[in-house]
């Protein structure tokens, strides 16, 4: 496959140039390609570990819960979980890593979790919002590696795409343009040698 | 809130909510702790509550494995836009969904022949 260009030096020694800038970006892609990777590896194990624990965790909590539900009137179970004492926030940070930017939470808590006497609620109650208070942070840690692990993904599929353009489609294509043009030039070069050796033939034979 | 794509400079800072949609029992024990949660009944109900998900000022947004399949195209469209959507189990149990968008990530990255050593990796 050729770019049709004209056959001349001056194309010849741009086709090289495009060639050289060509390598020195599939070298620079591909090494950026290895070190994505690299990130993704070791941000998987964290995302993987952080979603069981947060699997296993709310399947505790979600029991507690259920049963401080049943032992509990509907009335009561509401009435002590209407009002949350316990404001939270979220702080949004950025955080670049590799070209991917990637959010970063942190949280703010204010306040008890357990907004309600003792009396009338009872000690599964306490134990479910226990369960999911401290799972809190962790949930939130794993929506944001989870989120930098996709951006991660596509910019890994997007510069894998990049690399593979280039080694298979352009540095092939410039190369094998820069090969015909050489080929052409040296073609006219051994027709305008000969045409000279001929001319002084005739000229000899005068 | 971050109107724009990419988590824009400039907007990023400042306070942000938690939200969390899911069936009532599941929403229950986390409104106590502050969380805005939306309860949902039916699709019609998942997706309002997508939508003002989108629209309130949340940073994170927890959703139910059950009602995300339901969800997905309004989530999707709204990638690398905070919030962030994180699918996380119900009261029922986990149906799998969490280890599957993990998996596909993993494929989308690295191709389908590590793929599947990966889980060969967490099988064996």
């Amino acid at each position: 496959m050729n770019i049709r260009v004209n056959p001349t030096r001056m194309e010849l020694l741009r086709l090289k140039k495009r060639v050289r800038v060509a390598k020195r970006g599939h070298k620079l892609l591909k090494d950026k390609r290895d070190e994505l990777m690299k990130s993704f590896m070791s941000l998987l194990r964290n995302v993987k570990r952080l979603r069981l624990t947060v699997e296993q965790q709310l399947r505790l909590g979600y029991q507690s819960f259920l049963i401080a539900r049943a032992v509990m009137t509907p009335e009561m179970l509401d009435e002590a979980i209407m009002f949350p004492k316990q404001r939270i926030e979220l702080e949004v940070a950025q955080k670049r890593m590799m070209s991917v930017t990637a959010p970063v939470f942190r949280l703010r808590q204010e306040g008890d979790v357990y907004a309600y006497g003792m009396a009338g609620t009872s000690g599964e109650l306490d134990m479910a919002l226990g369960i999911f208070a401290e799972l809190l942070p962790t949930l939130i840690e794993l929506a944001g590696v989870e989120r930098a692990l996709e951006l991660l993904a596509e910019e890994i599929e997007r510069t894998r795409r990049r690399v593979n353009a280039l080694e298979y489609v352009l540095i092939p294509t410039l190369e094998a343009t820069v090969k015909s043009i050489a080929m052409k030039l040296s073609e006219q070069e051994r027709g305008a040698i000969s045409r000279l050796m001929k001319i002084k033939d005739v000229v000899r034979a005068k | 809130m971050c109107p724009t794509r990419k988590f824009a400079k400039g907007c990023v800072k400042g306070m942000h909510k938690i939200g969390l949609i899911g069936d009532s029992d599941t929403i229950r024990g986390f409104s106590a702790l502050g969380l805005a949660t939306f309860e949902v009944i039916d699709r019609a109900g998942a997706v309002a509550a997508v939508q003002a998900a989108l629209k309130g000022g949340f940073a994170v947004v927890f959703i139910t494995e059950r009602i995300y399949p339901q969800v997905e195209y309004l989530v999707r469209a709204a990638e690398s836009t905070l919030p962030v959507f994180t699918v996380i189990p119900d009261k029922q149990g986990s149906t799998g969904l969490g280890q599957m968008r993990l998996r596909k990530m993993v494929e989308r990255a690295i191709g389908v022949d590590i793929l599947f050593k990966e889980e060969g990796k967490t099988n064996g």
